[in-house]
């Protein structure tokens, strides 16, 4: 396995919801504000790094997961439900 | 207020955990006869939190997986949650809690997993866990995915070769038999399967 691909799998271990660090939500704020946009955009971004990260774990060339530049692309790369 | 189908719980495909549900695994979804809770990422988003956003029943369970129907709910999540989903970006993600967990160490194979909460999360990890269609308040219905994935035999499998000296040949995962859905619906209609469109 390349360094690469090491650091990918680290790195989606580290975003599973299952064994990414526990954070203490602010249930409350979660009650009473608007998600905006900054929220959605950092979720896409959330998304795009997850695709990229699974990409290289799958022993995918860096360079070729770094030319599909937006998540539908990298979906098809991974063959995804499409 | 924006109601989902999902294929919440995909059988024999291996996740990122290197485990797998299969039609043998024990998923309590009696739990909860009329419907569980919905969060967004298994409540670790900092900002979503433990807040639930929405709710789920289960439809049926097929050679595919558990499907649901889900609803988000209305709320200051809805609108954002609604955008992402539209756009292909969430996942679905069944939660359980670690002590309820049992796993086939030998195989991968989940066992037991009581699944307590179904989630939203743009990094599941099970990307065949997906939302297949979202509606709108008037009941028109916009499809996400085209096929579905009907995954079979999902651990390597073990030959033995009759030769001298006995050799052990591992042979490469299966590919997922990936259907469009005229092929999933003549399927379902062969094993006698129907979906809630009455497809």
């Amino acid at each position: 396995m390349s360094t690469s691909e090491a650091a990918a799998r680290a790195a989606l271990r580290a975003m599973d919801p299952r064994t990414a660090p526990t954070t203490i939500p602010d249930e409350a704020a979660a009650r009473t504000v608007a998600l905006g946009e900054d929220w959605v955009q950092g979720q896409r971004a959330r998304r795009l790094d997850y695709l990229r990260n699974r990409a290289i774990a799958k022993g995918l060339a860096t360079e070729e997961v770094a030319a599909r530049l937006d998540a539908p692309a990298l979906s098809r790369l991974l063959g995804e439900p499409a | 207020m924006t109601p989902f189908d999902a294929l919440a719980v995909p059988f024999n495909s291996i996740d990122s955990y290197g485990t797998y549900f299969s039609a043998r695994t024990d998923l309590a979804l009696d739990l909860y006869p009329g419907g569980g809770a919905l969060l967004y990422h298994h409540g670790l988003d900092p900002v979503v939190g433990l807040a639930p956003i929405g709710s789920w029943r289960v439809v049926d369970t097929t050679s595919a997986g558990v499907r649901i129907a889900g609803v988000i709910s209305d709320g200051p999540h809805h609108d954002a949650i609604r955008t992402l989903m539209s756009e292909r970006a969430l996942g679905c993600s069944a939660g359980s809690a670690e002590h309820s967990m049992r796993i086939d160490a030998r195989t991968g194979e989940i066992v037991t997993y009581p699944v307590f909460e179904i989630s939203l999360s743009p990094s599941a990890s099970n990307p065949d866990a997906v939302i297949t269609a979202m509606r709108s308040a008037d009941g028109r219905v916009t499809f996400l995915v085209s096929e579905i994935a009907v995954r079979v035999a999902p651990t390597p499998t073990v030959r033995i070769v009759a030769s001298e000296p006995p050799r052990i040949r591992i042979t490469e995962t299966p590919r997922a038999r990936v259907m469009p859905m005229e092929q999933a619906r003549l399927l379902r209609i062969r094993t006698g399967l129907t979906d809630e469109y009455g497809r």
